[in-house]
């Protein structure tokens, strides 16, 4: 360990990358396990690269990456050390994969408290079922300040405060906190490349497992929110077919018994050569909510 | 289910429109089972108005929670604020809006309390054996179908754009309560987190890819003056002007605001295409966008087949009459609102 003791923890997910669409197993409203391909989360990836940075400034810190993953993630995390993370704590156990966001924040937290840290740092949310919830639950059950969705992240040249800059609509702020605290990304340059040589060092490193046990934890703690069923998503309301398009009758049934495919290239397209039809699409775009006044 | 509760936020007179949803939401639902709808409001010299305009939506009742250390968002205050309301109150269900405040809120607030939480819903399903509600994961290619343990009140944070917003003749057994901050043991400790700086953006000044609602123009404007009406039109709607590759190259439009492959990658709530046919390299910039609109001369434009609604015609004689109508809209829903 570092003598000075200074270390910044990042959260990292595996996440499904949604490139691939999954496959739902409907007999079980699950998500088929078969059809996962795991990449790292995104927004995890901008704040280790923060974390990188705020080391590049300031040498002495211990960039600790923690993750709740399965063992086929192992090599997607070996990127963590490639590009410059000192350590790599890898908790799985069994009804993990079960976990509701709070009981990924409890596993998170007690994975965090064993050593001391002065900065956690995550992405605002994981780029597939997009909960953003688990940074926030985080820092509560660990007692500390946060600020979400930042965009930016600078460390004091005392290494004991921070400032975030994060954007709300019509406003941009920037904060201070006192460290520790918990900051998730929103934004922020991508995750650098790793070296060549370092990749090959880090390609033999065993990333060791850590077991809930091990942690403090009898068992996966018992979810908030249970998730009934995974289905495909209900598809869109067409409206095009609907009475309030205005069309007439004839050509509606039309649509529908071509199945709206051939007409639907048209059915969008109001002609608007004169002032009365474009003021009558306006009051379309403001009916059917397509256009909302400031 | 007896009550529940929407979380109200508001920027200076109006309520926030997610907000203005949820409310909705949440006394529709309220109906429907004959539950006591609750509207939440935190904050310290509370406009009139917002609460006059609360009792048009058909709430039941109003709480009122004002302090002075409440008037500036603070995750650790605010928290502390609802725990203890919701500790005293205990609704079924508080239901908020998806906003920057709740996203910040509302996990926490779960945490703290232990109870259930559901982001960016989409669906709510009271039934018999409890709240069901469904959110979108894997997007596209997926729903989620969560239920609450029965422990304390369900959270629910509601996507934009999902519910109407209705208003309704108001009730009359609609009350105003005030919470005394001074009665419940609110630490008003101070944040730890300091808000040092804050810069309001003017809305044609964002960046494109934060924009909510981008007004683009390509060839078809035909001359750099033209932008003027974009411009305009932005400003009715509260946007930023953007420019296709073509614009940019006949030097009409900087190139910071390029849209495309080569310039900026955006997906706004609102994106309207004006004059610009659709090269597949503009397309890729900003096909991802909520709502398109595109006004354009030829029908076979490849821009109206991603389009949400195509308008065929000359931006010149279009856009005029748009931006008329479009304020005169404005000022009406204005005068609507503070009548």
């Amino acid at each position: 360990m570092n003598e000075t003791g200074r270390s910044i923890v990042i959260t990292v997910a595996p996440v499904h990358d949604c490139q691939n669409p999954v496959v739902l197993d409907p007999l079980r409203g699950r998500i088929n396990p078969a059809c996962r391909q795991w990449i790292l989360n995104p927004p995890d990836m901008i704040a280790l690269e923060q974390a990188l940075r705020i080391r590049d400034r300031i040498p002495g810190f211990r960039i600790r990456v923690v993750s709740i993953a399965p063992p086929s993630a192992e090599r997607a995390l070996r990127e963590c050390l490639a590009v410059g993370a000192d350590e790599v704590v890898r908790v799985w156990g069994e009804g993990v994969e079960e976990a509701d966001p709070h009981g990924l924040a409890v596993i998170l937290a007690a994975a965090i408290r064993v050593r001391p840290f002065q900065l956690i740092l995550a992405g605002w949310r994981r780029a597939d079922v997009e909960h953003a919830q688990t940074g926030p639950m985080l820092a509560e059950l660990l007692g500390l300040p946060q600020i979400t969705c930042a965009r930016s992240i600078e460390m004091g040249r005392d290494s004991e405060s921070i400032r975030v800059e994060k954007r709300i609509p019509g406003r941009m702020l920037t904060m201070s906190c006192s460290l520790p605290a918990l900051v998730t990304m929103e934004k922020g340059p991508l995750l650098r490349y790793p070296r060549y040589p370092d990749r090959r060092r880090v390609s033999k490193i065993q990333i060791a497992s850590v077991d809930l046990g091990a942690i403090g934890l009898a068992g996966v703690p018992p979810p908030l929110v249970q998730l009934e069923r995974v289905t495909p998503p209900k598809p869109k309301r067409r409206s095009a077919l609907g009475a309030a398009t205005g069309m007439p009758v004839v050509a509606r049934l039309q649509r529908i018994l071509s199945g709206g495919a051939q007409a639907k290239k048209e059915s969008n397209i109001r002609p608007c050569p004169d002032k009365v039809s474009t003021l009558k699409t306006v009051e379309h775009l403001l009916k059917e909510k397509l256009v909302l006044l400031p | 289910m007896t009550e529940i509760f929407a979380f109200v936020e508001y920027a200076g007179e109006k309520i926030l429109r997610v907000c203005q949803e949820a409310v909705s939401e949440a006394v529709r639902h309220a109906g429907k089972l004959d539950a006591r709808c609750t509207a939440l409001v935190l904050g310290h010299r509370i406009p009139p108005k917002v609460l006059e305009d609360l009792r048009r939506f058909g709430v039941d009742r109003v709480l009122v929670c004002e302090d002075e250390s409440l008037s500036e968002y603070s995750t650790e205050r605010y928290t502390d604020c609802l725990e203890q309301i919701l500790k005293k109150q205990v609704p079924d269900v508080l239901l908020m809006g998806s906003s920057a405040l709740a996203r910040d809120l509302a996990p926490r607030v779960s945490a703290r309390l232990g109870c259930g939480l559901v982001t960016e819903a989409t669906f709510l399903n009271p039934q018999r054996g409890g709240l069901h509600v469904t959110r979108t994961a894997y997007r596209p290619h997926a729903s989620m179908i969560f239920s609450f343990r029965d422990k304390g009140p369900a959270i629910v944070t509601l996507a934009p754009k999902i519910a109407e917003v209705e208003r309704v003749p108001s009730k009359d057994r609609f009350t105003l309560e005030s919470l005394e901050p001074r009665g419940m043991p609110l630490s008003l400790r101070g944040d730890r987190v300091k808000i040092e700086q804050a810069v309001r953006e003017i809305p044609s000044q964002v960046d494109l890819a934060d924009a909510e609602v981008i007004v683009a123009g390509g060839k078809g404007m035909q001359a750099g003056e033209n932008f003027r009406l974009l411009e305009d039109l932005a400003e009715v709607l509260g946007g930023t002007v953007a420019a296709s590759r073509m614009a940019v190259d006949l030097k009409w439009r900087p190139r910071e605001c390029m849209v495309g492959v080569t310039g900026k990658v955006v997906s706004p709530s609102l994106y309207v295409a004006c004059g610009i046919s659709g090269a597949i390299q503009h397309l890729m910039g900003m096909q991802s966008s909520e709502t398109i609109v595109a006004i354009n001369t030829d029908p076979n434009a490849p821009i109206f087949r991603i389009a949400t609604l195509g308008i065929l015609g000359d931006v010149q004689d279009v856009l005029p009459v748009m931006i008329e109508a479009f304020r005169k809209a404005g000022v009406a829903d204005r005068q609507e609102r503070s009548a």
